[in-house]
């Protein structure tokens, strides 16, 4: 059952303030999916394995189906799945495939598995940022109503009159234009793509610690890589205990409520009063 | 200024923090940078949400909440300015977010805002409410919230500053002029009060001085002239006692009843400035309210009471109403009845035969449900039309439906009225009022009105 009022829907409009429908952020989001995902297919082309490739295909498809159902709705369960197919694909193709690199060293040089695995990684990066900036959009998203009649647009401009000069006046909130949002996301996406370039630097540097210097020597097997690993266990670690240490919620009190003072003392009266009414019997 | 600050890393963070060991330990196992790059990102991520709460957990924010009034009419607007002073050195970006109770909406501006403060740098927000509902309503607290992704991390603070603001029901769409108000109550008098002669206030005549008359009384002017002891003569108090019956059931809820409250209040507040008695008596199953207006200070306090009433939900029944009448000793009333004919007609109209015996004129005010809004029930007609769309169904189909049958109940809710000698007025929408109603009604009982009525029967 529900009811209506007619002439509250004819003086006012709702409306909402909604997320681009279609944005350049969105469509360069499923691009570097896509672009991700064709890098890595590519390398299993090159390094001739029909089942790396398969696995690949498919969830490549999947990944694919799902940004398109989507749509213009990005959430961040969508790009964990994304993350979780990642994970999955590399799992099947290791099973599969080769254990020890998930490619074929033989057909594909190691220097160029690496430069193919580094660009799709970035690939995978520069996603997760553009879906975080375009949920940080969505969440401005809110509803208020407009005036649609005459009259209601007269007592709006009324009421407004009235409050010029007072502490109520209306002033416009320089909401960002577009133009500044785009200038506001590049500025804060500088340093997100400095430190992606870093990344990709150290990754280089410890691929050639690794295939180079290094070769097939014990230290890198036992030494560095475990040490790498146990430093992210770490860190993840870190972060977790981190958060546990800080508290919920925290509530500061500047100045005592007056209500408070005014309830202590109505209970001090009445325990009073009781304690006579008692002794009175 | 009380501040709660909130801080929770959400599933999606605590997501984050997993998938990005977990890139990080499986690709540094098996030398994949396609997994060890995004995990490394990830973790960063996190890693930066922290250090902004850390770095901005210092910064103060200084509130300060105020509203235009404390009393306002639904559909009535309300300004709420925020005022926030940024008392750190860091510049601080952060969404604002008013909370207010169910009775408002905003206007033009959703009720959340994106600010950047620049060190000791205020400002003030601006937000025009309008008030939709009836009824006791808040304004508060203000919710702020900093730092990037906050669907990751929740950084907010909520500074519980609450204003209290009564909502009254909406203003009447007619202005009627006193003049016609007045009419209506002179009409109303002279109609069902009877002229008698007594101690009242409003000279009758002039008569010969006898013994035992009051000498105060004494004309002295007209003694002059006429050489002998004359006396003044005044008129009994001619007041009429309103007895206004609210009906609180089931049936009455939504835009109508606070229709019906604001009739209440427009009629009520015609008959305090006068000499008439009022009384408001408002019943559901039993009597929850027996409001008596007084002239002096309270006055305005019992007015505010009145508007405080709810409707109940469940189904009234007018003879408690009349029993508690009766009980009270309200006789010889004019009892204005506010409600419609929904539900069983039987239990809304039992009784109106011992107003009757009580010397009582009833006149009862429909607000026709199909005036004020639509009720359907999907279900219902759901089997007449298939293709058409809900909306079209319940603005078309269902008032045609319940058309016939609305007219039936008119029709013996009529019957059962006049066999008791009263009155029945229809109010169907915002446009009609209920002096302009109660006016028409005397018209018909006006002398000349007669006089035609009567030629026509012969």
């Amino acid at each position: 059952m529900r009811f209506t009022d007619k002439v509250f829907e004819e003086d006012w409009e709702k409306k909402s303030l909604e997320t681009q429908k279609f944005s350049p952020v969105l469509l360069a989001h499923h691009l570097f999916g896509i672009i991700a995902i064709g890098i890595i297919l590519a390398q299993s082309v090159l390094s001739l394995n029909i089942y790396v490739f398969t696995i690949w295909l498919i969830i490549g498809l999947v990944i694919l189906l799902i940004d398109l159902s989507k749509g213009n709705k990005l959430d961040l369960s969508s790009e964990l799945i994304f993350g979780f197919f990642f994970i999955l694909g590399t799992a099947l193709s290791l099973l599969l495939g080769n254990f020890a690199s998930m490619f074929f060293p033989d057909s594909l040089g190691r220097i160029e598995i690496i430069l193919f695995q580094v660009s799709a990684g970035t690939c995978v990066v520069l996603r997760f940022i553009l879906s975080l900036y375009y949920i940080e959009f969505s969440t401005q998203e809110g509803f208020y109503i407009i005036p649609a009649s005459k009259h209601s647009k007269e007592q709006l401009q009324h009421y407004q009159d009235n409050l010029v000069l007072t502490d109520f006046e209306r002033r416009k909130i320089n909401d960002d234009k577009f133009l500044k949002k785009w200038q506001f996301i590049i500025q804060k996406m500088f340093w997100p793509l400095i430190i992606i370039l870093i990344l990709v630097l150290i990754a280089v540097a410890y691929s050639f610690i690794i295939y180079f210097i290094i070769p097939n020597d014990a230290i890198a097997e036992l030494v560095i890589r475990p040490s790498l690993v146990v430093i992210a266990i770490l860190y993840s670690v870190l972060l977790i205990r981190t958060h546990a240490i800080l508290p919920k919620v925290v509530s500061q009190k500047d100045e005592p409520n007056e209500n408070e003072i005014s309830e202590e003392a109505t209970e001090v009266y009445s325990e009073d009063e009781e304690e006579i009414s008692k002794e009175l019997g | 200024m009380l501040e709660d600050r909130h801080l929770e890393l959400t599933k999606n963070g605590k997501g984050f923090i997993l998938f990005g060991s977990l890139f990080v330990i499986v690709g540094l196992a098996i030398d994949n940078f396609l997994l060890i790059i995004p995990g490394i990102f990830l973790l960063l991520v996190i890693s930066s949400i922290f250090a902004n709460f850390l770095l901005t957990q210092k910064a103060q924010i200084i509130t300060e909440l105020r509203i235009s009034k404390k009393y306002m009419r639904s559909r009535g607007l309300l300004a709420v300015s925020a005022k926030l002073t940024n008392d750190s050195n860091k510049v601080v970006r952060l969404k604002v977010t008013l909370r207010f109770s169910y009775h408002f909406r905003t206007i033009e501006t959703p009720e959340q805002v994106f600010l950047e403060l620049k060190p000791q740098e205020s400002r003030t927000l601006v937000w025009i409410l309008i008030g939709v509902r009836r009824g006791n309503a808040e304004v508060g607290p203000i919710e702020m919230h900093m730092g990037p992704f906050q669907y990751l991390f929740k950084q907010s603070r909520i500074v519980k500053l609450v204003e209290y603001i009564k909502v009254l029901p909406q203003r009447p769409r007619i202005n009627i002029p006193w003049k016609t108000k007045k009419e209506l109550l002179l009409k109303m008098v002279h109609e069902f009060a009877k002229r008698v002669k007594g101690r009242g206030d409003e000279f009758f005549a002039l008569r010969d001085y006898m013994p035992g008359d009051e000498v105060k009384h004494i004309d002295w002017y007209a003694t002059a002239r006429h050489d002998k002891l004359i006396t003044k003569e005044f008129e009994d108090e001619r007041n009429l006692h309103f007895l206004i019956y609210l009906d609180l059931g089931s049936t009455m809820f939504g835009p109508k009843f606070e229709y019906a409250l604001s009739s209440v209040v427009e009629l009520s507040s015609l008959i305090q400035g006068t000499n008439h008695d009022l009384a408001v008596i408002a019943y559901a199953d039993n009597v929850s309210r027996f409001i008596v207006p007084q002239v002096g200070k309270n006055e305005l306090k019992l007015m505010l009471n009145l508007f405080d009433i709810e409707a109940s939900g469940v189904e009234s029944n007018f003879i408690n109403a009349i029993k508690f009448t009766r009980s009270n000793q309200l006789l010889h009333s004019i009892a204005i009845i506010f409600s419609d004919l929904e539900g069983d007609l039987k239990t809304k109209l039992q009784g109106l035969h011992l107003l009757k015996t009580m010397g009582s004129r009833v006149i009862f005010v429909n607000f026709s449900t199909m005036g004020f809004n639509i009720l359907a029930s999907p279900d219902q007609i759901i089997d007449q039309a298939q293709s058409m769309e809900y909306k079209d169904i319940v603005e078309t189909v269902f008032p045609s439906l319940v058309q016939d049958d609305y007219k039936a109940r008119e029709k013996e809710a009529r019957q059962i009225l006049y066999s008791v000698g009263g009155d029945f007025i229809e109010m169907r929408g915002y446009e009609d009022n209920i002096i302009l109603s109660l006016y028409r009604l005397m018209k018909k009982y006006s002398p000349s009105q007669r006089l035609i009525q009567q030629a026509l029967r012969r």
